[in-house]
């Protein structure tokens, strides 16, 4: 085995050095002569954070098991590793070789939220690489990206050489395999980003140019004349051939260290049928697929032959609506009983079903349960589609008390469009009328203390979502929102909210255009890192960074886009259609629901791809 | 239900690997390789995996043990085996014993711990120096007070009735650095880091007030008069326990 990169009398000084050295359980080290591409799969932030993602393990794994290919993972070292690094000149490194990585042939950033857009620049710059794509030469790393937040392609349009737009599973075999013929014919860099860029999904930016209009506003976008042969003026995302089918490994890496999420994960089912108007998972990861409960099983199983973990998470963005959940849980059972192992159930709706679920895989550790009705009255719910009614939370809170929870958690939203100080007092009001049931419930007996909280996040409108176009509140009219809830809600219930500085940038960053970039570098060059953490956002380095170029922050986040208007994501196409987005919207304005697509198509265009339960269902676009 | 007892090394980068991290890895390979441990009951069952006491984060040891109770006998060749193909590199499995019932925990009869000091010396006189320096130190009448960490708290204590041998066979290393052998007062009653002895006898020989002495105290020893000792710690490996007898635990 390789020795460390960091020495040890370093590694000593800085927290959690096992974030650093490697050595995981299934993590894979091939010798020189195994492979010809050399590539590496990087996460923006700590090891810990990364390592809790099941698409980045995934992908790690899928590269892996391609034939002469050898994918290493990459993090993001926590600023106290960083200063001694940079004083000392060291680069950023792998974790399996424990090398610098300027080398490489490949290095493929997973991008999960748009804080973290000044990691990846910083990484790049630690790497030895000039941040800018434009100035990297030969010598250099292909630098490319994926994951949900690079379907707005432009903000980091500048730093990347290329976009993997859809399914990594479907994609990354046919780039590396590009790749790897056009390095063996010796090709130049560009020739080589011209043979990907006739990948279907691929977009290569600086294959484009942007324009703008007399007000300094997004026009629009167009493949450059001398690279109309192999740039599409619109990038149809890519999605897998079979999800039944796609790739599950057999192996996962544990890691050494505790990580946020330690356990197997299990995908159940892909997209989600709801059409929560805010959600951008819920539109982008359309259709909806699900997967058998044989494979399912007999993946888990094999999984955990591997790996030994204690727990088997499903995961969806939405457990409940997985149609044979009762015949997976008992699947899983058979053989996770034995071996002691526990099956979690997140995202469940509660209901008889689910309770009956619960008590069978025994998770019924009464601390914390969750709810997320989003929103605090019927009609914002509806505005927002989201299919919750007052009677169902106050049933399930009633069943789940009685049978002896005692701590529930509500989700809410804030600063969605169309809301008014009633909704924020609906919050207040809900969450009273949760502890009315639990009163009730122990009515006349000696009860514990219920643990109620109401957890406020400020709404981020996205791309692809209907309120795409909507305004966003500014700080000073979050925090007095945040003050309305708390100034109704009962002491008895505790209240969390979150920094409205990060919510507005995070507004701006995700719903910007190609001018962003010189934003992003400017903070970044300012010592901007780690913005995702509370304790390293600089707000002030931000609005100066807008400044600089020009640029007001309130035009990306706050300002209520045309709705016939070029947006800088219209050049993506994710399946689900503009027109459908806008229905959408109109539909919020007027508070009309939409309904669950196993119910009812509402013709949001993703049935084009013929693949999951879209498949023969009649097209309605409800008007 | 039968209880083995084993002994291992934690070496190079698995000094990185917190007793945490251990438990987690210990019960986890457990599960892959089939090793039938009994679980608790109760709400949230867990693994009977017993270790000796913690080691300070970035030590390396010839001396962890571990007690799994298994629910029934197992082939030791074949327990042995299993933990030395599916532990983390770094950990080594040395050696296996069946518990007698009612075996107490290691730590029972632990009174000393012997480790081997890996120090750096600024200049040659501060080397020739050392062994007698703190044989002086060590033999005089007075204590030898450092700021040691307790339960109750970071106070100053005298540490010289907690050190048994120190630096009395100083050798060099091929790199340039020394080491000796110390051995200090360890086990559930008293316990004295290598470090902690290492700067209280710094500071003494020195003559720093322990209580004005800060974490780098030795480090440097750049600023200091020209006929003081310059000497630093760079690692300590732990070599095994010691009974009050002095004789080396299994």
């Amino acid at each position: 085995m390789s020795k460390l990169y960091i020495p040890d009398e370093i590694l000593l000084k800085v927290e959690k050095p096992g974030r650093y050295i490697g050595g995981e359980l299934n993590s894979v080290v091939k010798a020189p002569g195994e492979y010809d591409v050399h590539m590496a799969m990087c996460f923006a932030d700590v090891y810990e954070i990364g390592m809790s993602h099941l698409g980045f393990k995934l992908l790690y794994h899928l590269l892996n098991d391609q034939e002469r290919v050898w994918c290493e993972r990459v993090f993001a070292p926590w600023p106290d590793l960083e200063d001694v690094m940079r004083e000392k000149g060291y680069k950023l490194f792998s974790v399996e070789s424990q090398s610098e990585v300027d080398r490489l042939d490949m290095l493929a950033f997973s991008l999960q939220y748009e804080m973290s857009y000044t990691n990846v620049v910083n990484m790049i710059d630690l790497a030895g690489l000039p941040v800018r794509a434009v100035d990297r030469g030969e010598d250099c790393p292909l630098i490319f990206c994926g994951g949900p937040s690079a379907n707005n392609t432009e903000p980091m349009a500048d730093f990347f050489d290329f976009y993997n737009l859809g399914e990594g599973e479907e994609m990354l075999p046919e780039i590396v395999e590009t790749y790897r013929q056009c390095k063996a014919g010796g090709m130049k860099k560009t020739d080589i980003l011209r043979e990907i860029s006739r990948i279907s999904g691929v977009y290569v930016p600086a294959f484009y140019e942007t324009f703008y209009d007399d007000e300094g506003r997004y026009a629009g976008i167009r493949p450059k004349e001398e690279f109309k042969d192999v740039a599409a003026p619109v990038i149809r995302k890519r999605v897998v051939s079979s999800f039944e089918n796609s790739y599950l490994p057999e192996k996962m890496v544990v890691p050494n260290i505790e990580v946020v999420h330690d356990r197997i994960m299990l995908e159940i089912f892909r997209g989600c049928t709801r059409g929560c108007r805010f959600c951008q998972a819920g539109f982008i990861y359309r259709p909806v697929r699900e997967r058998s409960p044989e494979r399912l099983a007999q993946a888990a199983e094999k999984l955990l032959k591997s790996t030994g973990y204690e727990e088997i998470s499903m995961l969806s963005l939405s457990t409940s609506d997985y149609s044979k959940l009762g015949e997976l849980t008992d699947r899983l059972l058979e053989f996770t009983v034995p071996e002691r192992v526990s099956i979690a159930l997140p995202s469940l709706r509660l209901d008889s079903f689910s309770f009956e679920l619960m008590e069978k895989v025994s998770a019924v550790r009464k601390s914390g349960l969750t709810f997320a009705p989003e929103a605090g009255t019927q009609r914002l719910r509806d505005i927002i589609n989201k299919g919750v009614k007052e009677e169902d939370l106050l049933r399930s809170c009633r069943m789940a008390f009685e049978g002896g929870w005692s701590t529930v958690k509500l989700y809410f939203m804030l600063g969605l469009p169309y809301e008014t100080d009633e909704d924020l007092i609906g919050i207040a009001e809900l969450a009273h009328k949760v502890l009315g049931v639990y009163d009730s419930v122990h009515a006349g007996r000696k009860a514990r203390r219920p643990s109620i909280t109401v957890s406020v996040s400020t709404f981020v409108p996205k791309p692809f979502t209907p309120f795409q176009w909507a305004p966003q509140i500014p700080v000073p009219e979050i925090i007095r929102r945040q003050n309305v809830i708390k100034q109704h809600l009962s002491k008895r219930v505790n209240f969390s909210w979150h920094d409205p500085e990060t919510s507005v940038l995070e507004g701006a960053i995700s719903r910007g255009d190609r001018r962003i970039g010189s934003v992003i570098y400017d903070v970044w060059k300012a010592g901007g890192r780690f913005d995702a953490w509370d304790e390293y956002l600089n707000y002030d380095r931000w609005m100066k960074a807008f400044e600089k170029n020009g640029l007001h922050a309130q035009d990306f986040n706050m300002r209520e886009r045309d709705i016939d208007e070029a947006l800088p994501w219209d050049h993506v196409n994710v399946g689900v259609t503009k027109k459908f987005l806008q229905r959408e919207l109109s539909r919020a304005k007027q508070g009309i629901v939409t309904p669950n697509c196993a119910e009812k198509c509402s013709g949001c265009g993703v049935q084009s791809y013929g693949r999951g339960i879209c498949v023969g269902q009649i097209q309605d676009p409800v008007q | 239900m039968d209880k083995y007892r084993i002994r291992f090394s934690k070496d190079g980068r698995a000094k990185f690997l917190s007793h945490l991290d251990l438990l987690r890895i210990f019960s986890r390979l457990a599960r892959r390789e089939d090793i039938d441990l009994v679980y608790s009951s109760g709400f949230n069952p867990h693994a009977e995996i017993v270790f000796s006491a913690p080691l300070p984060l970035g030590m390396t040891s010839d001396a962890e043990y571990v007690d799994l109770l298994l629910n029934g006998p197992a082939d030791e060749n074949e327990l042995m085996e299993k933990l030395s193909r599916s532990l983390p590199e770094g950990i080594t499995p040395l050696k296996i014993r069946h518990l007698e019932q009612g075996e107490p925990n290691v730590m029972k009869n632990v009174d000393f711990c012997a480790y081997d000091i890996c120090v750096g010396f600024e200049d040659a006189r501060s080397c020739n120096i050392f062994p007698e320096a703190v044989e002086r130190c060590l033999s005089g009448n007075g204590p030898v007070f450092t700021m040691k960490k307790s339960k109750s708290g970071t106070k100053l204590t005298d540490i010289r009735p907690l050190i048994r041998e120190f630096g009395q066979d100083l050798r060099a290393s091929e790199d340039g650095s020394y080491q000796f052998r110390a051995v200090l007062a360890a086990g559930n009653e008293n316990n004295l880091r290598p470090e902690t002895a290492f700067r209280g006898i710094m500071d003494n020989i020195n003559g720093i007030d322990p209580a004005e002495a800060d974490d780098g105290g030795n480090d440097g020893g750049e600023e200091r008069a020209e006929n003081l000792l310059s000497c630093k710690i760079l690692s300590a490996r732990k070599i095994g326990y010691l009974d009050r007898d002095m004789k080396e635990l299994w």
